[in-house]
């Protein structure tokens, strides 16, 4: 019990103590070992299958673990609905295919949540949705619906939802696979100068070079484990393990 | 040769830098006559199935269009609208349901300006208003009974005509000779003509028959050779007055005041061996009738005006034997004429109608009784538009947003405050004097308010019912899935008309508090319940649709199930189900037809029972029948524009969301 209340202290925002999945029968997470630490970017990267997307989302419990503890901001996440509520206010989440919410404009996904689960008042929720929006730089397509924008415009709407709840961590789930090419530049600008800001956060990619450039550690998982976890430098130039050799050679 | 544009000759090429220019399409290809080659006549067999199917439809609307014009007999709807309308709704109350439809025609007005609309949004409310204008005329004051003629011949006897009449009232009747040939190619003597007295002959039939002979030349009505004595008697057989008509002095017109309330009849007596008839006048000895010498020949109608006959409507029939009495058994001239009956052949029109008559003996009526309502209809309807498009562009937006915000207000309390108009107070003494409405017992509810009733009371009960049974059936606890699954297949298991069975018997016998609930509340209870398991279905295939990762998404952001839900989920399912909502909505519409098995008169029913049960509307089931089917038409081409209307608006419609 005193290890979990230092948990905060300790510096680390997200811990991950044995965490074990299985999907029916099929064993997706085997015994996850992992922090993160307050301000930190970590990227998750790994074959098709891994677990990598698993992870993250059990980390704001859209997936159930089934074995061990997940400390997220030192509140352990169970079952208890209090729990799962205060620790999905303090992550955001950006997903791969967006999921905006093609029914409301863009100004509506953006203070929709703001409003009903801060309880901001209307004015104050626009202010932080113009900002976030001049932020991400598409501050002029506020009253347009999702269904009107590129894929890049969409994912960095997606972005500024989420930031607009003032996470203290950010989940990206593959924010650029379902992109088109032109438009993946535009994304990673976006979370470039989020990491730079100081927001921590936990990405799953594909994206070699974001990786290099912005991660302070990559994890790399194959089969349901972490294999290796590193810095860019260490783990790009000069892996340790056999498998992450292989994965590497194949996709450089 | 500069610029070339394709060069098909060479391997390499590079295309100049300017774009060729834009031409025009192929003059043939597009407009009227592009649309025409492209969709009707785009092939042999495609015209040949243009051809076709325009002649057949055009064959049946000819048909249908000449049958209404030329022959049909329109005037069972006049005389039956109240009925078909209102049911046994009191006369006096029926104000309430004009409330009711003003009401309605100024809320959609003041919708349509405020909002915007398109010339289809106008159709629909005009529509509505003549639907409305259907209720007006018939609580306004009594119709004047049109005249009594019936026709007596030579040959044919004629039986007595009873009536009702009040103290001091006139009668007038008169004996109008026929004795023109060309009258045999008028049909304006049908104008009015009713039959109702217990023993006589048709006198349609007769007319025709006489109309056929004078044609073929057997009958000639100029040989005019009549004598009659028109009586007036009272219940008890005591002639009241009498008038003698003559062949020399044919035209006969006498008054006679009433000296009592009760039950009266006119009889005519044909003279065939009167001795001559004198009249003094100034001390000497006149014959007016000179005895009899030549056969009596020839036609004349006898007309009674001022007399209120027979009457359709089941409550006045009620009213009148206890202000009467019963109607009284009078002596038939003989047993075999008063067992004929009134045959469908005999009392329809025959031959072709003009136009002109048509205008004249059909329409005339039908718009004289609703065209007051019709102007106040669309007077109330463009008001109200000009209200709300006068504040929809005014430069204040406050002023908007108070009229859209007084619109729907207005459509929430819609709903409630019809039923309270409908119904009134139990006790009208203890609310506001202002509100003092008697009660209307719901039995007395009936015909097409009723089935208007029974539709939007069930549909708009059972919408949020189906959307929690929907949520329910995929709720993640099993005991209210089971439920939710269990209630859903058993009422789509079982049969409309059953759960009404039920609603009438079974429910009071295993509830006894629910047996003196009024049927009409458990049969609403029943179409609701039905309703509802329906809706359930058509809004969880609207929930399957939603992406898992909508869901997602509103939980990453901390929204609770129910904001989930109310937020993300249901606004999109919900859309996406409109056209099937809607087309359960009017499959509902016309399942109402059902209630009638049970005892409730709705539309259908209560045309069922005034065209079978009354003997003088039988041979008119066919324009009955065909006007009930135009009613149900309108009616839910109305539900249905105002769907498409659904889900062209309001935010994120569905076509914006293709446009992704």
């Amino acid at each position: 019990m005193s290890e979990q209340s230092n948990s905060n202290g300790s510096g680390y925002i997200i811990e991950c103590q044995d965490v074990n999945k299985w999907f029916g029968e099929f064993h997706v997470l085997k015994d996850i070992n992992m922090k993160v630490k307050e301000r930190e970017v970590v990227v998750v990267i790994g074959p098709s299958g891994s677990g990598k997307s698993t992870l993250i989302r059990c980390i704001n419990r859209l997936e159930e673990h089934q074995e061990g503890k997940i400390l997220v901001d030192g509140i352990e996440l169970s079952n208890d609905l209090k729990n799962i509520n205060a620790i999905r206010r303090e992550t955001g989440m950006v997903f791969q295919s967006f999921n905006l919410f093609p029914h409301l404009t863009v100004m509506q996904n953006i203070t929709l949540a703001q409003r009903y689960v801060r309880r901001r008042p209307r004015r104050d929720a626009e202010d932080m949705a113009r900002q976030l929006l001049q932020r991400v730089g598409i501050p002029e397509q506020a009253n347009k619906y999702p269904g009107q924008l590129s894929g890049g415009q969409q994912q960095r709407v997606a972005i500024a939802r989420a930031l607009a709840m003032q996470p203290k961590i950010m989940l990206f789930d593959e924010p650029t696979s379902a992109l088109d090419p032109e438009m993946i530049k535009e994304v990673l600008d976006v979370m470039k100068e989020l990491a730079r800001s100081g927001m921590t956060m936990l990405v799953v990619t594909h994206e070699m070079g974001f990786a290099r450039e912005v991660a302070d550690r990559v994890i790399f998982m194959d089969s349901g484990r972490i294999v290796e976890i590193g810095t860019p430098e260490h783990f790009f130039e000069n892996p340790s393990h056999e498998r992450t050799k292989l994965f590497l050679s194949q996709i450089l | 040769m500069s610029e070339v544009y394709h060069r098909p000759d060479e391997t390499f090429y590079v295309a100049p830098k300017e774009p060729p220019p834009s031409r025009r399409p192929p003059a043939l290809t597009i407009g009227p006559v592009g649309w025409l080659r492209k969709n009707l006549f785009s092939s042999v067999s495609n015209t040949l199935i243009t051809v076709i199917t325009v002649g057949l439809m055009a064959a049946f609307f000819y048909e249908l269009v000449t049958w209404s014009v030329a022959k049909a007999e329109w005037n069972v709807v006049n005389n039956t609208m109240r009925l078909m309308m209102v049911g046994l709704y009191p006369v006096d109350q029926i104000w309430r349901i004009e409330l009711i439809a003003i009401l309605l025609v100024f809320l959609s007005g003041l919708g349509l300006g405020v909002w915007g609309g398109n010339a289809r949004g106008f159709f629909i409310i005009a529509l509505m208003i003549i639907i409305a204008a259907l209720f007006i005329p018939i609580g306004a004051e009594k119709i004047e009974p049109p005249p009594i003629r019936f026709l007596i011949t030579p040959t044919d006897a004629i039986g007595p005509v009873v009536f009702v009449g009040d103290k001091d009232d006139t009668v007038r009747l008169s004996v109008e000779p026929i004795d023109d040939n060309a009258i045999a190619n008028e049909t304006s003597p049908f104008v009015g003509f009713i039959e109702n007295s217990p023993g006589s002959s048709s006198s349609r039939a007769l007319w025709n028959n006489a109309k056929a002979q004078v044609v073929a030349g057997t009958l000639d009505l100029t040989n005019y050779n009549l004598q009659l004595t028109v009586q007036l008697l009272d219940r008890s057989g005591k002639v009241l007055d009498e008038q003698l008509s003559t062949p020399t002095r044919r035209r006969v017109n006498f008054e006679f005041k009433l000296p009592a309330d009760g039950w009266y009849y006119v009889q005519v007596l044909r003279d065939e061996t009167s001795e001559a008839i004198y009249e003094t006048v100034d001390g000497v000895q006149l014959p007016i009738a000179p005895a009899r010498t030549l056969p009596n020949t020839g036609y004349a109608w006898i007309r009674i005006d001022g007399v209120d006959t027979m009457s359709s409507q089941v409550a006045d029939v009620e009213q009148r034997t206890k202000t009467y009495g019963e109607v009284p058994a009078i002596q038939c001239p003989s047993a075999a004429e008063c067992r004929r009956l009134l045959l469908e052949e005999n009392t329809r029109f025959e031959g072709a109608r003009s136009f002109s008559a048509f205008l004249k003996t059909q329409l005339d009526p039908f718009l004289q009784e609703i065209i007051v309502s019709l102007v106040v209809g669309f007077a109330v309807m463009l008001a109200a538009y000009s209200i709300g498009n006068f504040a929809k562009q005014s430069r204040n937006p406050s002023s908007k947003k108070a009229v859209s915000r007084v619109t729907i207000i207005g459509w929430i309390i819609f709903f409630p405050l019809s039923w309270i108009l409908l119904s009134g107070f139990k006790d009208p003494d203890s609310v506001h004097p202002f509100l003092r409405l008697p009660e209307v017992a719901q039995s007395l509810w009936g015909g097409l308010i009723l089935t208007i009733v029974l539709t939007f009371v069930s549909l708009t009960v059972a919408f949020p019912i189906g959307i929690l049974l929907a949520l329910g059936r995929r709720s993640k606890l099993p005991i209210i899935s089971i439920f939710c699954i269990l209630f859903i297949e058993v009422v789509r298991g079982v049969p409309l008309i059953t759960i009404l069975f039920m609603a009438k018997f079974i429910v009071p016998y295993f509830a006894k508090s629910m047996s003196d609930t009024e049927l009409l509340i458990r049969l609403l209870v029943g179409l609701t319940l039905f309703t509802a398991a329906y809706n359930a279905e058509i809004i969880r295939g609207g929930l399957q649709i939603i992406p898992k990762g909508q869901i997602e998404a509103s939980q990453a952001l901390g929204l609770n199930p129910f904001a989930t839900n109310a937020f993300i989920v249901l606004p999109q399912a919900l859309r996406a189900v409109i056209p099937a909502m809607m087309s359960q909505s009017v499959s509902l519409f016309k399942d109402t037809t059902l209630v009638s098995i049970v005892g409730l008169f709705e539309f259908l029913g209560m045309i069922e029972l005034i065209v079978n049960g009354q003997q003088i509307y039988r041979p008119y089931q066919r324009e009955a029948y065909l006007f009930v089917g135009v009613i149900y038409f309108i009616i839910s081409y109305i539900m249905s524009s105002l769907s498409r209307r659904l889900e062209e608006s309001g935010a994120g419609t569905v076509r914006k969301m293709r446009k992704a």
